[in-house]
């Protein structure tokens, strides 16, 4: 009775799966994860609610379709036989009659011609309308967004702001980022915001949304782009309007002047080495581009695109450690004492 | 083992084609897939740019290679001759018209290997002088190999390898040989003609 | 007319038709049952290879900030996993079956070209040990398997590491190509006579589908490698956008190869499985005509459909929509293969041997695969899981999946044929089940993962993502689905001391291959049977043989053409006679070329001007010698 067995154990394994399928599906939501099924904006929502309708729809056409399968293994086998034997179970097949033809025929039609054609119709109608839901008109609220190896430079151009990796944006307004790339591709990705935008040299794209509720929504570059890849993170902040505003104004300004002891020591070493030939503190002999904007470092809630989170512990640690902590980063190991170091991270975190 | 049987129609036909000639026809059809995605990078990359050509360069010079182009498509003309001859068992009008063809398809190669040599921009100026060098020269390269395989066909009928039976090699050849005079057609129409429209 | 018109064979036909002795014969031989043999087990090997590399991966993403690979290697691990999985294990083992297979269901002695197809698998040998040397010398390829530019240009990847992959990746597509040239025509000319085109077993269209596909898209991918090498070894500027360049070509033209090459390790896949269930079923496949078709239709939709790889580069959305439509029209062909095979298994009563075992698995997996490619290619949703771990779900429940799983079952099912001996199918149901379940469990989770916001290709995530149990339930899962996979090889190398005998025709199918020995003799089929039927072990009891006539139509088809090592060459598409071919001898021009071809390579990788001349010269002569020696026209 082995043929019974295997049969139950597809049935068996066939339910687990399927319960250990839907609470792992269910495990989508909620969660800190930034996830597609956590929408936090009318593109984010239109296009859960397109998942959401496709995967019913899938659930049903699989166990349907899954149904008659397993009702196929039955439907036959009343006639008992011995498995693997050669005799009654391995007969010639009989060419079978017209009207068992026809039926086949007909099921092969019907399930595999018109019931996925009414499926596709309506997927293709919800793609469409999701399609259009999404693309939206203009936008107020403008940001470039440069992606580096391996971080994003932001510019708001309307207000001469310049950051790294933390899109403030105000809730409620339609935002559009610009994208560009001098090096290779990126892909802006906020799932709980919108889906990807691919950032391509040589090419400007656009991306749209609009955060309808205050909050932190993490976003991950998500085109392989080389060995920083998996720690090119960068955070959305949406702000009420009243505090977007503030945030614009204070980071509109430029670097607050050191006030004295450690935090002047570190502002006239980093002003003197190599640091200011890659950064830029608006206001200090630190002028380089090659790395991220530090005007207004000491706001910022995250150090090398979402690698650590900005607090005075790990920035030293990134500054003692650098190509520890993200590997492959264009900053290099610099040789510094923990004295610097101190003084660093008290010049850098007083950068509000 | 027991039965015997023999086919119920049996067609005794000369015509009929040998593997052979399917496999050269099947081999051509990816080689135009290659000149299919090379011409459909041309384009694609025109399509997308500002200026073309790119950077200044002037458009290709016509006057020269049309004459060459005209070689080149006549160079067809005696392989079919040579065809019908070697299917009459002539070698003798078969060896002439390989020879001819041959030589015809020799002088432009040495034309493309001029011009090449006078190029007033390097493959590595911009996208569009990447494109025709490396097009103009792929398809040189495929006459290259088309006149060592004319050079084998030729020793073949040389020491009277084909009769009016049993010839495919030469009709293989051709094929390839056709195939190569085609192509220049369409790369002659994309990079030199088109060019000048705009 | 007969019986003692038949000479009796076996003796004498072996001299004719055997390999010459020893190492000579080993690399001379150009007999396509060998040649299919070695294509399986060469590719067997780099699926276990790449399989370890892909446990390594799911090592180091077990946990948050994993230690145990760095960025650098991590990148090479899935570069080289992707790489070897679709270059060295899939396309070729389909190709090894397919060699195998092709000319035993249609009765031919071997196939059309039987050196270029030994040379096909050299090239694919040496492909597959050019591009593992970069892992010898510690510079494996790391831009992915697509290898997009400019990332994978020589200012974004400097050193051999890409050049590695650009140039073996060209390499073994010469293996593809020649290989599908000799499948067209063999299926289209060396079929026994009376094996009408409507006579053809489902699997011969399937190989007949994949190769259209090779022949249209595999020098689409050449030409896109060839381009990036150009730009990376002589400075030209096809994917520099500063120079007047696109990186958006590169892409379209991958993908333009990319798609349809989903559909080549697909298509063989599903002619294994029309030919698995009917036999298992006892039941004759419902729905010849429009499965049939349906292979027929995938390859043609197959080249219209590539830009849903590339639904986030910006491209106008009403453009992209069309490409998102055809893409979901592409489920129909899949759709109706898959009710035929229900409705198959119906009409019949099925036996759950290994085979069928893996066969049902696969339809329970490619069920599921192929609604989350109908998902992804809804645009809107595509722009939030492509690059995401949803892609990486649905690509293992296609490729590992309905590709894999396929190719496990045709071994249980068509290895006793080669070796002679039966697999255990204990074995096989204990590694069936543990690779079934422990697939899902492997996989399934990582469709959450990309809901959840993770995206592929990363070495590390953190641990506040809420992505750790998902990530260490997949971990686990793949090394127990490894375990899997370990006991179908511990079955076959123990099947060939200890199987059972398997007999003539050990499940009493249908097709061709199992009317000769098992394993078969080096000339397949003494006399060639005449066709009359689509199951012809099953309609025609006994199978009519034929016999050598006097014209050259036939004198192929009996015995006497064995003795001159003739297989017959019909045409039309009732496969009547036309003339016999004599197979060639075993030639050292195969191996010789292939290995001008590896040295010409090897020049452009390390720009040795030496030994690309070198290679060209070994190339070139070998080309012309064969040139020389063609058999075709010999007076
Ligand atoms: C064997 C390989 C294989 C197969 C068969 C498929 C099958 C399909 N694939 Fe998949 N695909 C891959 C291999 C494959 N794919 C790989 C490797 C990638 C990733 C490449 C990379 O980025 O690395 C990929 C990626 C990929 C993408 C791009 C995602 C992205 O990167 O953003 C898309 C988008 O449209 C897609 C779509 C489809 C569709 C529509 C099918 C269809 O053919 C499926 C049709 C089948 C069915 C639907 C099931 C049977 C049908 C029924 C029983 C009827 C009822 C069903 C319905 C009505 C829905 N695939
Ligand atoms: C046929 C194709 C195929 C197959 C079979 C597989 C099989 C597997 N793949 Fe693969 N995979 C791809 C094709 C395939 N993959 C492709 C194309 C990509 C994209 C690459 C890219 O992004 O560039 C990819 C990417 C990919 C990723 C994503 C990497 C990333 O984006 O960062 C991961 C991660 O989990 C993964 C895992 C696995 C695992 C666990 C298996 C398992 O099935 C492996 C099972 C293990 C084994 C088979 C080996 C173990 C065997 C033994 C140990 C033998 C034991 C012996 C005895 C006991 C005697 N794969
Ligand atoms: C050669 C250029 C270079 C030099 C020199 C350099 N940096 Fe950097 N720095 C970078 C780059 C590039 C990044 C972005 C790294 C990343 O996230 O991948 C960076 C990132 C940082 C960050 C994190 C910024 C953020 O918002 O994530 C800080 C802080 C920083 N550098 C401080 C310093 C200090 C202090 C020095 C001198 C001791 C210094 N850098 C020297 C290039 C440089
Ligand atoms: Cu930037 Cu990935
Ligand atoms: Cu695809």
């Amino acid at each position: 009775m082995e043929v019974v067995t295997a049969r139950a154990i597809l049935l068996r394994g066939g339910w687990v799966a399927m319960a250990v399928g839907a609470t792992t599906l269910l495990w989508g939501c909620g969660s800190s994860s930034p996830s597609t099924v956590d929408p936090h904006s009318p593109e984010a929502s239109h296009i859960a609610g397109l998942f959401w309708l496709m995967l019913w729809m899938s659930v049903g056409i699989y166990v349907l379709v899954l149904g008659f399968v397993v009702v196929s293994f039955r439907a036959r086998q009343s006639t008992s036989r011995e498995r693997g034997s050669v005799g009654g179970a391995w007969d010639v097949p009989p060419i079978g009659d017209v009207s068992d033809r026809r039926r086949s025929a007909r099921f092969i039609i019907g399930g595999g011609l018109a019931l996925p054609i009414v499926v596709l119709i309506v997927v293709g109608v919800a793609t469409v309308r999701t399609t259009n839901a999404v693309r939206s008109g203009p936008s107020v609220v403008k940001i470039d967004v440069q992606a580096e190896r391996w971080w994003w430079r932001l510019t708001y151009p309307d207000n001469g702001v310049v950051t790294a990796n933390e899109i403030h944006v105000p809730v409620g307004e339609s935002v559009e980022l610009t994208l560009t790339s001098d090096n290779v591709i990126h892909s802006v990705w906020v799932p709980e915001l919108n889906g990807k935008t691919d950032v391509i040299p040589g090419q400007t794209n656009h991306m749209t949304f609009t955060a309808d509720a205050p909050g932190t929504y993490r976003g991950q570059c998500a085109e392989f782009c080389g060995i920083g890849h998996a720690l090119m993170a960068f955070v959305v902040i949406a702000d009420l309007p009243a505090d977007y505003a503030r945030w614009l104004a204070a980071n509109e300004a430029p670097a607050v002047a050191p006030s004295a002891g450690a935090v002047a020591r570190g502002a006239s070493f980093l002003a003197s080495s190599s640091c200011a030939g890659c950064h830029n503190i608006a206001g200090t002999a630190a002028v380089g581009t090659l790395g991220p904007d530090l005007t207004h470092f000491g706001s910022r809630t995250s150090i090398g695109a979402d690698t650590l989170p900005n607090t005075p512990g790990d920035l030293s640690h990134w500054l003692a450690d650098t190509q520890g902590v993200k590997r492959g980063a264009l900053m290099p190991q610099i040789d510094l004492t923990d004295a610097q170091i101190n003084d660093l991270v008290a010049y850098l975190e007083s950068l509000k | 083992m027991s039965v015997i049987a023999t086919p119920g129609t049996t067609r005794i036909d000369d015509r009929t084609r040998p593997p052979g000639f399917w496999g050269m026809v099947i081999l051509i059809a990816t080689e135009a897939t290659v000149f299919g995605a090379l011409l459909s990078a041309y384009f694609f990359v025109r399509a997308t740019s500002d200026t073309w050509p790119q950077g200044g360069i002037r458009p290709p010079d016509l006057s020269r290679i049309s004459v060459f182009t005209v070689v080149l498509l006549a160079s067809s003309l005696p392989l079919f001759w040579g065809e019908r001859a070697i299917r009459k068992g002539r070698v003798g009008q078969l060896r002439i018209a390989l020879f001819a063809s041959f030589v015809m398809g020799l002088a432009f190669v040495a034309n493309q290997a001029f011009e090449f040599g006078s190029l007033e921009f390097s493959a590595s100026d911009n996208a569009y002088a990447s494109l025709f060098v490396v097009i103009t020269g792929l398809h040189g390269l495929h006459l290259i190999v088309g006149l060592i395989m004319s050079i084998v066909v030729q020793v073949k009928a040389s020491i009277g390898w084909f009769d009016a039976k049993r010839h495919l090699t030469v009709t293989v050849f051709g094929l390839y040989w056709h195939f190569v005079d085609v192509v220049w057609i369409v790369v002659f129409s994309s990079l030199y003609l088109s060019a000048h429209v705009r | 007319m007969s019986l003692l018109h038949d000479r009796p064979h076996a003796g004498e036909l072996d001299p004719v038709w055997e390999d010459r002795h020893g190492l000579i014969g080993f690399f001379t031989t150009v007999d396509h049952k060998r040649v299919g043999m070695r294509y399986i087990y060469t590719s067997f090997f780099f699926f276990f290879v790449a399989g370890l590399l892909a446990l390594v991966m799911r090592a180091q993403l077990a946990k948050p900030n994993g230690v145990v690979v760095g960025p650098d290697l991590f990148n090479q691990l899935f570069t080289m996993h992707g790489t070897t999985m679709i270059f060295l294990f899939n396309t070729p083992v389909l190709a090894g079956f397919g060699n195998y297979l092709l000319p035993m269901m249609i009765g031919a002695r071997d196939m059309a070209f039987p050196r270029l197809n030994a040379f096909s698998y050299w090239i694919f040998l040496f492909a597959g040990i050019f591009i593992y040397i970069s892992f010898v010398v510690g510079k494996a390829p790391n831009g992915g398997w697509f290898s997009y530019v400019p990332l994978t240009n020589a200012t974004y990847s400097p050193g051999v590491n890409l050049d590695f992959w650009g140039l073996g990746v060209i390499f073994v597509g010469i293996s593809t190509t020649a290989g599908a040239v000799n499948f067209i025509v063999t299926a289209f000319k060396m079929r026994a006579p009376g094996m009408a085109i409507n006579q053809l077993p489902i699997f011969v269209w399937s190989i007949i589908g994949m190769a259209f596909m090779v022949v249209f898209s595999v020098p689409v991918l050449t030409v896109a490698a060839a381009l990036l090498e150009s730009d990376r070894l002589f400075g030209t500027a096809f994917y520099d956008p500063t120079r007047g360049g696109s990186a958006l070509l590169y892409q379209h033209l991958f993908w333009f190869w990319g798609h349809p090459e989903v559909y080549i390790l697909f298509l063989p896949a599903t002619g294994m499985v029309s030919a698995i269930i009917p036999v298992f079923s006892r039941r004759r496949l419902e729905g010849y005509f429009w499965v049939a078709s349906s292979l027929i239709a995938v390859a043609f939709i197959s080249f219209g459909v590539w830009v849903h790889h590339m639904f986030a580069t910006g491209l106008p959305s009403t453009a992209m929509g069309v490409f998102s439509a055809a893409s979901l029209v592409i489920a129909l062909p899949s759709a109706i293969q898959y009710f035929a095979w229900i409705a198959t298994m119906w009409e019949g009563k099925i036996n759950f041997e290994p085979p069928m075992l893996f066969a049902l698995g696969f339809m329970v997996i490619f069920l599921l695969g192929g609604i989350t490619g109908i998902m992804v290619s809804s645009m809107p949703f595509d722009w939030q899981a492509t690059d995401s771990y949803f892609i990486v779900a649905h690509l293992h429940y296609v490729l590992n999946g309905a590709v894999v799983f396929p190719i496990f079952g045709a071994l249980y099912y068509w290895l006793p044929k080669m070796t002679g001996r039966m697999l255990n199918a204990r074995l096989g149901r204990w590694s069936f089940w543990i690779m079934f379940i422990f697939f899902n469990v492997s996989f399934f989770p990582m469709h959450v993962l990309g809901l959840r916001g993770m995206p592929r290709r990363v070495y590390t995530y953190q641990s506040w993502l809420g992505w750790n149990w998902l990530n260490m339930i997949a971990s686990v899962g793949a090394a127990v689905f490894g375990i899997g996979t370990g006991l179908t090889l511990i079955n076959v190398l123990w099947s060939r001391k200890h199987g059972a005998i398997a007999g003539d025709n050990p499940w009493r199918a249908d097709t061709l291959e199992w009317s000769t020995t098992s394993p078969p003799p080096d000339y397949n089929f003494a006399a060639v049977p005449i066709i009359a039927s689509r199951h012809p072990l099953w309609d025609q009891q006994p199978l009519p043989l034929g016999v050598s006539g006097p014209e050259l139509a036939t004198e192929s088809l009996g015995v006497t053409g064995a003795e001159q090592r003739q297989t017959p060459i019909t045409g039309g598409l009732d496969a009547s006679p036309e003339s016999g071919m004599t197979v060639p001898q075993p030639s050292a021009l195969p191996i010789m070329l292939a290995f001008g071809i590896a040295v010409f390579f090897a020049g452009l990788l390390v720009s040795a001007q030496i030994v690309l001349i070198t290679g060209a010269a070994i190339g070139v002569t070998g080309l012309t010698r064969w040139a020389w020696h063609t058999e075709v026209d010999r007076p």
